[in-house]
Order: structure tokens, then sequence, then C-alpha cells
């Protein structure tokens, strides 16, 4: 296995497996649950997004900035409120239930193995289920044989040991893989995975990305990885998109997103991630200094235009009265930031590909 | 006269009585903290280090036991009451120490602020009552109107507003529910606070303002912080000195510089390299492979022995023991046979060597098993 690759830049990569372009979701939320405020919680406001056969994309943000939301309007688990997305070229609806070859193609690994998992079945069952509904297998032998090469996939051997085995008596990293596996029973071309590591011990993280890399580059899989921690997105992912409550703000080749960073938003982000070797670089202090205060906003009223305005050290008037449209800076870099020029007056991204 | 060192911890090991037999939590662990540094103490799940952590508290509950060690605590004679002083001596035994007496100790002297802000307060009293509930109890010498301006005093110190005294937890955002705990702790001023993964919960940026403001808050006061986190990472920006805990044992224990450059336990090694760099070049990373030990059955001889690359036939038959395994820093001191002699003649006591580490049979598992079907 080999490290994960920088990208050679978007422009020269084939054409993408799964794109969706303005993809936009609101949920409504009832009167009485928000303590006599009624309206829609905007989670993600129109974005663009690609994923490409063989690479790894990911979605960085804080909680509650919509990563998760974009995941599960792309599994086809939340209906799209608006923007149009295409899978292989092909026009696909993702405003209402998807058919069931859509989960065919794209599959998604939750955060949680402790959740996601039911304890009264055993792993022979999680794994033949996907197996049967999507008519994989027509023997028992097969059955037993192609569960047996799943478990090997994800490297849980012996397998025989593992396959009568129930969740409970998995640790977490095992039950990761367990659900990873599920995911792959079905043959899907496009994997999505939520925090796939968060919840797991901090020395079997490294482990699961390099498995999960392992698939992108051996099966061709499309990935995307979600995640908080912009440094396990920079290990692991070709290109970095960054969304800050609900809007995307900037996007890239990881290597430009993580040394040349535009977005204020971003360059908060960066100096607030933990990094050792900054206590060289910095001396010894111990107190980094963030370019930023506060916390994300609620998304039931958000601030107008770009949501970061009221945090960022750079607001100008502008920034409070529209969303800022897409500004192109080269080799596939791009963000959203009145500092980078007046792109356009559509306060909505527009699509360009 | 005051020793330097505020807590020394000799030999504590905590048991948990099960029906499947006696987990050994914390087993035989030694350290000291020096008067105003930031210890930290570094593990996975079940290493025992939250465990560690109430026990010098004196908070573990049934089925939980102290079987053996003590914790001397040092008290700073200059900001001792003489009722104090006649209660508690120069120092003290936190493990002796009688219920009335533990009273009197906690949070004047020793406070701990837990990994869950939203757990830890109450979700049906204010902030204010909260805080002052705390000084209250443990300040008898105030009145309600010198509580409540200790408690406007504090929630200012933690950088929130004093009218977000009167909210109540649920309107608070996660980050100011953190540093309203952190306040509480602070209450009666305390030499030595115990943060259990205080930053845990939060956002990344969040986390780095807590962080910013503990250091700070540290400086200006001069209180000692055991800072338990399993997020090495974060543990090495902050510390001074840093523990590293691993099924209930101490497996290193290094002045925070020494362990960043030269970390000696194979363990400890592939912890530091398990976290992504942002800087420098991007570079192929492996992490530790398994996973970490049932506590009910550990391993005999070393427990990390099943998952390390340089593992030997001692590893699996003798416990090691914490030494030095420099000359150089005898302050560093690793539980490892690769840098004892007796154990491994062959070796030289250097570091673990990073072109080893990538020699791991997982690696090349991974990538066999990943090109199959």
């Amino acid at each position: 296995m080999t490290a994960p690759q920088s990208s050679p830049g978007i422009d020269t990569l084939p054409q993408p497996i799964l794109e969706a372009t303005a993809l936009r979701k609101t949920f409504a939320v009832s009167s009485r649950a928000v303590l006599g405020r009624s309206g829609t919680v905007k989670a993600v406001e129109p974005m663009d997004i690609a994923l490409y056969p063989g690479k790894a994309v990911a979605l960085v943000g804080e909680s509650g900035s919509g990563k998760t939301t974009v995941a599960r309007v792309l599994a086809g688990m939340y209906p799209a409120s608006g923007g149009t997305a295409k899978f292989r070229g092909k026009v696909i609806d993702l405003s209402r239930s998807v058919p069931k070859s859509h989960h065919r193609e794209i599959q998604l690994v939750f955060q949680d193995p402790f959740g996601s998992l039911n304890p009264v079945h055993s792993v022979y069952y999680h794994l033949a289920r996907p197996l049967h509904v999507f008519g994989h297998i027509h023997t028992k032998e097969q059955e037993r044989q192609q569960i047996l090469d799943l478990l090997r996939r994800v490297s849980l051997t012996p397998a025989e040991q593992f396959i009568e085995k129930f969740p409970h008596e998995l640790s977490g990293g095992q039950r990761q893989r367990i659900a990873i596996a599920r995911a792959l029973a079905v043959r899907p071309s496009v994997l999505l995975a939520d925090e796939p590591v968060s919840m797991l011990d901090v020395s079997i993280r490294l482990d699961m990305l390099n498995l999960l890399a392992g698939f992108k580059d051996d099966l061709g899989l499309a990935l995307l990885f979600i995640t908080h921690d912009i440094a396990s997105a920079r290990y692991f992912a070709d290109e970095i998109l960054v969304m800050y409550a609900g809007q995307l703000v900037e996007g890239g080749p990881t290597e430009t997103i993580i040394k040349t960073p535009k977005h204020p938003y971003t360059q908060l982000l960066l100096s607030a991630a933990p990094d050792p070797s900054r206590m060289f670089s910095r001396g010894k202090k111990g107190i980094v200094e963030l370019p930023a205060r506060g916390e994300p906003p609620s998304l039931i009223d958000p601030p107008t235009g770009c949501r970061f305005h009221p945090r960022c050290p750079h607001a100008m008037p502008v920034c409070r009265e529209r969303f800022p449209a897409r500004t192109e800076l080269g080799d596939g870099h791009s963000t959203h930031c009145f500092l980078y020029g007046e792109a356009g007056s559509n306060p909505q991204t527009s699509s360009q590909s | 006269m005051a020793s330097e060192n505020i807590l020394e911890v000799r030999n504590l090991s905590v048991d948990y009585a099960s029906d499947t037999g006696t987990v050994h939590a914390v087993d035989n662990v030694s350290f000291v903290i020096k008067r105003g540094e930031i210890f930290g103490l570094a593990g996975e799940s079940g290493s025992g280090k939250s465990t560690l952590a109430f026990a010098l508290a004196r908070l573990l509950k049934f089925p939980a036991k102290i079987t053996k060690g003590e914790v001397v605590f040092n008290f700073q004679t200059d900001r001792q009451t003489p009722q104090e002083e006649e209660m508690f001596g120069d120092s003290v035994d936190i493990l002796e120490l009688l219920p009335e007496e533990l009273r009197q100790f906690r949070w004047r002297k020793l406070s701990i602020v837990f990994q869950s802000a939203m757990n830890a307060l109450n979700p049906v009293l204010t902030i204010e009552t909260q805080v002052t509930d705390v000084i209250k109890a443990h300040d008898p010498s105030l009145d309600a109107r010198q509580r409540r301006e200790r408690a406007v005093e504090l929630i200012r110190m933690v950088g929130i507003s004093a009218d977000r005294l009167k909210s109540y937890p649920h309107q608070l955002s996660g980050g100011m529910r953190q540093r309203a705990i952190i306040a509480i702790a602070l209450a009666l001023n305390p030499d030595l606070i115990i943060m259990d993964e205080p930053t845990t919960a939060l956002d990344v940026v969040v986390q780095r303002e807590i962080l910013n403001e503990i250091k700070a808050l540290q400086e200006k006061f001069g209180f000692s912080v055991i800072f338990i986190t399993h997020d090495l990472s974060l543990l090495l920006e902050i510390s001074n000195h840093v523990a590293i805990m691993y099924a209930g044992r101490l497996v290193e224990l290094a002045e925070q510089e020494g362990l960043i450059l030269q970390p000696y336990h194979p363990y400890s090694y592939g912890l530091i390299h398990s976290f992504p760099e942002l800087q420098g070049e991007k570079k192929h990373m492996l992490g530790i492979p398994g996973h970490p030990p049932d506590l009910r059955a550990l391993p005999i001889g070393c427990s990390f022995a099943p998952r390390c690359a340089f593992a030997f036939d001692a590893c699996r038959k003798v416990m090691p023991a914490l030494r030095a395994p420099s000359d150089a820093e005898p302050a560093h001191v690793v539980a490892c046979h690769l840098y004892d002699s007796a154990h491994n003649s062959n070796r030289p006591p250097t570091s673990v060597d990073p072109s080893l580490a990538t020699e791991t049979p997982r690696g090349q598992l991974a990538s066999s098993t990943g090109g199959s079907q």
C-alpha cells in the first residue's frame, strides 16, 4: 500500500462519478421544539461537490457545519431541498426517495460503530443481509465464502473466528471494520464515510484510515471523508472542502488548502488545530493566538450574508449583505470570500466545471 | 518550608472487583507533580487515566478500591490558614484523610474539572447558584453578598460576561459551559486542579480558546494542573511533564520536549506518530497495530508486547519496570526491556528507530488483503 497521493490537479482528472450542483438542504422545525420560534434550519446552503473514482475528498467542518447532512443527502437518506445531481453523467433526483439502485452504488459508513450495528445479530447476519438484498449470492457456500472474504478485506483475521461473533464481543475498531465490510458487501462505487475514526481509540485510527485509503487505491472507490480534524483530512484526502455553518467556504487540492489557506475560517481552523511541532516554531509559551473568537451560529437564525462575518477579523459591510460567489484561485483552488475579489453578484454558487 | 513537589504519588494501585475477576485499573503508579506545572497524563480508553484521577481526588466508588499506595500532598505554607496548618501540618496523604478533613481539603486545595460539562452542571440550577453553592459548602466564612461578588469575579475571569450568571446550562454553548465548570473549579483558589478531558467534546477552535484560557489563568494564579486526555498532540503542546499510561501502568514519563524529540517506549512512539501533522512533508503513517488489551486478561510480562514490533522473549515473561534508559536524562524513565541491558544486551539503548517501526507485519497485511478479491 502506498501513501495517499496528492491529486495531480483537478483539471486533468476524468469525469466525476457523483456530482451535485447547488445542493441545498433545509429542515423544517416545529414551532414548539424551539421555544416559540418556528422556521427552517438552513443546514446546507447551495454547494457543489464532485467525487472521482480512486480519489478521496475530505469535507471538513465543526459540529453543525452541515457536513454530515451533505453525506446523508448524497446517500439518499434525506431528500435534497434543491440542486441537481448526476451519477456517472446521468441526472439523478435526490429530492425524493431514491431507488434501490442508488444504494447499490453509494454506501454510507456511520460515525458510531456502537450504534450502527444491531446488538442482537451476529457478524454473519450483518454481512449476509446486504449480500442477499443486492443479489450477490445464490448458494449457502457462496454466502459464507463471501463473508469470509469481506472480513479478510477489512483485516479481521482469522475471519473464521469473527464470523459468529456478536457486536458486544468486539472492540470499537473491530465494530467499525464490520460496518465498513457491510458497506463493501454491496459493492458500491462511492463510499461516504462520516467521521469513521472519531469514536475510535487514537492508536487504531491510522490503521483504519489506511484501510479505507486502500479501497480507494485497490477498488477504485470514490471516497467522501467527513471529519472535524483537518490534520487527518490532510493525511487521507486528495481534495479538501471546508464548510462553516452550512456554507462551503473553501475547496481545493489538499496541500494547497493546508499550505495556503485563503478563507479566514480555514485559517482559523488551521491555527487552532493541535500541532506539537508548533512548540518548536513558536516558542514554549503554550498560548496560540487565534485570528478570531466565538462559536458557530445557530442555523435557525443564521447571520446574513457570509455566516462567518460576525467572527471574521476582515469582515466588510458587504459580507453582511450577501454570500460571495466562488472565486477561482487557480489549480482547482477556490474560495467564497470577498477578500479575493468581487466575484459576481449572484449570491448563490454558480456552477462551473 | 514548602516542597517544590505539590503532589507525590507512590505505588498507587486501584482494582475493580467484577464477576469475571479483578481488574487492575491502575497498577503501581508513581510520579510527582511540581508546583505550578501542567502535568499531562495521556492514554487510550481503558488505560486507567480517569480512574487514577478519581483516586487522587478520593472520588472512587464501589466496585473500585484503592489497594495500595500513597498520595502525598505538600502544602504551600504561605497559603495555609492557621486552622489548616493545625489540621494537616506540612503535608498529608490524601488517601488517609478523614471525611471532615477531606471536605476541608477538597476545592480549597484540590479541585477537579470533569469531562462532560453537560453532565457536570445541574440543568435545573442557574450558573450563579452552582458557583455560590460550592463556595457556601467549602468556605462558610463568606456571606451571601460576598459569595455573589466572588461568583461575578470568577465568571468574568474565565471570559463570560456577568449577566450570564442568571442563565441555565442549556442556555449556554458548549464552550461557555466548559468555562463555567472551570470557574467553579477555581472558586476557592485551589493549589491543584485535575482536568479530565476538559476539551474533548468541544470543537477545535473552542478547544483552543479554552486551552489558552487555562494557560493564562495558570500563569496568573500559579496553580498546578493534571491534564488528562487521549489526545497526545494537544498534551505535548501544553504540558511541562507528560506521563503515558497503557493498560493501567505508566510506560513512560518525561519532560515534554524529551518526549517529542526522543520517545523511548514503542507505544509512546506509536502514539506520537498516530497524529497526522499539518506541517512538513506528508508521509505514510502506520499508527499502532492491534487494539488495546482487555484488562481482565492482561498478558504476562509487558502489556504492550502483543502489539509491539520490537517484542522479544523477555517482554512476554517479565514485566518491565520504569527506569532511565540514558544517563544524560535521569528524569526520563521508560518501562521497556529494549533499554535494559539485563534483558537486551545486543541492542544499544537508543530511541526507537522509526525505520524499523514501518516494518510491522500489519502494514504488509493491510496491503495484501486490500488487493485480493
